[in-house]
């Protein structure tokens, strides 16, 4: 760093840019010169080694409606001051604030190329969401944590800002840990060394474990999501219901490519041909190395249930059966790629207008 | 099943709804016990993911 001061750009809220509360949230993008509410206080941690040159506000609302989008309209107001740093919030635990600091900071820094920071509390859904993009400062659930947050936000800016080679990384690049700046890892891997082996490090956490002293793990467990359980079905004579499976039940000769491990794919069959009453069991193949197949590939009923379901359709107990199999491959695909599968699966699903699914898995 | 809120235990991981030891009729059967099983659940309120089986809750 020389001395000349580095300029900072600020994004705040409708409420933090003090505009106004909830009534001001659809409220669109303006920019102001200078640092605005919590703006003061990053000025204050900064102190004369940089300048909030500017701050830009937009309304929650506004932006929850197509983050993407707004972030792209955010960067046009931030390109003119030529920001050094971009800072964000700190959003906490408020949830459409999270998801705006997260997508301006992803704009920014993906067209700027200087470092964006940013802080949220562990249960706001852009930490999620943008902790790939952004830093993302682990801070309190609410503004009384602000002052803190903003110095450990203001401490990472100056390490990311800084000339200083990483000491601990084999690429030597300036990449601080997230345990010692208090982020959010960023899913980056990178070699770094270290005085034991995987080998030595894995006994010692074993021994530990069995002597029921404290430890920490070096791998990261994933994180799911709760999924709110969808209503009951009212009336199932009226209901038209679609099989899934994600046991790789596909035609002979796998036309849709689906991969029996690691598969990133679904796809449809329509049931009267490709599971009629008098099927050839010679005519399926599993895409799935995670299960002996024998027993479906025999009798393919035995994981899509469509005889039964055909019968219960003619005694009139269900409405429909809706006219597709949707089938995947469920085996060692990461979850988030599962998760995206499933959304996809979803809207599709809501599209054909059908009321309920049962989805078999092996 | 991650995710999902109402789960039926079924027959076993390579033979999901059925069971190869039965005659062809009894194994329909079973099936049908199954999939009526699971229309109960559908049209049952859960609160949180729950794992049921043929009989009542696991």
């Amino acid at each position: 760093m020389s001395g000349k001061k580095l300029k900072v750009v600020h994004y705040l809220n409708q409420f933090f840019g003090q505009i106004g509360g909830e009534d001001k949230a659809d409220i669109g993008f303006m920019a102001k010169t200078g640092p605005i509410g919590p703006g003061l206080a990053l000025q204050k941690a900064l102190a004369d080694k940089a300048d909030v040159v500017g701050t830009i506000i937009c309304g929650d609302n506004y932006f929850a409606k197509n983050p993407e989008q707004a972030g792209q309209e955010g960067l046009r107001l931030i390109e003119p001051y030529q920001p050094d740093l971009f800072f964000a919030g700190p959003a906490f635990a408020a949830g459409r604030y999270g998801v705006a600091c997260g997508a301006i900071c992803k704009a920014v820094g993906e067209k700027l190329g200087i470092p964006v920071i940013t802080g949220m509390h562990q249960e706001n859904p852009g930490v999620e969401m943008y902790r790939k993009h952004a830093y993302v400062l682990k801070t309190g659930n609410n503004a009384r944590d602000m002052a803190e947050s903003i110095g450990h936000m203001t401490r990472l800016g100056f390490k990311l800002i800084s000339q200083e080679r990483g000491a601990h990384l084999v690429s030597r690049e300036n990449l601080p840990m997230p345990d010692e700046y208090g982020y959010f890892p960023r899913i980056i891997l990178r070699n770094e060394y270290t005085e034991k082996t995987a080998a030595e490090r894995s006994v010692d956490q074993l021994l530990a474990k069995l002597r029921g002293q404290p430890f920490e793990s070096e791998v990261i467990l994933p994180k799911f999501e709760k999924v709110e359980p969808p209503a009951a079905v009212k009336d199932l004579r009226v209901c038209e219901i679609v099989l899934v499976s994600d046991g790789g039940l596909v035609p002979k000769g796998n036309p849709d490519g689906l991969s029996g491990r690691g598969n990133l794919r679904w796809t449809t069959y329509e049931i009267d041909t490709f599971l009629p009453e008098n099927f050839e069991s010679s005519g399926y193949e599993i895409a799935h190395t995670g299960y002996f197949p024998v027993q479906i590939l025999e009798d393919p009923n035995r994981l899509v249930p469509v005889d039964v379901m055909r019968d219960l359709v003619n005694e009139g107990r269900i409405g429909r059966l809706h006219r597709s199999f949707f089938s995947t491959s469920g085996n060692a695909t990461v979850s988030r790629r599962c998760a995206e599968m499933g959304d996809e699966m979803g809207a599709e699903i809501k599209r054909r207008d059908i009321s309920a699914v049962l989805l078999t898995s092996t | 099943m991650v995710g999902a809120n109402r789960i039926l235990r079924g027959q076993s991981i390579t033979c999901v709804v059925g069971n190869s030891v039965l005659t062809r009729e009894q194994e329909k059967a079973l099936r049908r016990k199954y999939v009526l099983r699971a229309l109960e659940l559908l049209q049952m309120e859960v609160e949180a993911p729950t794992i049921f089986t043929l009989e009542g809750t696991q």
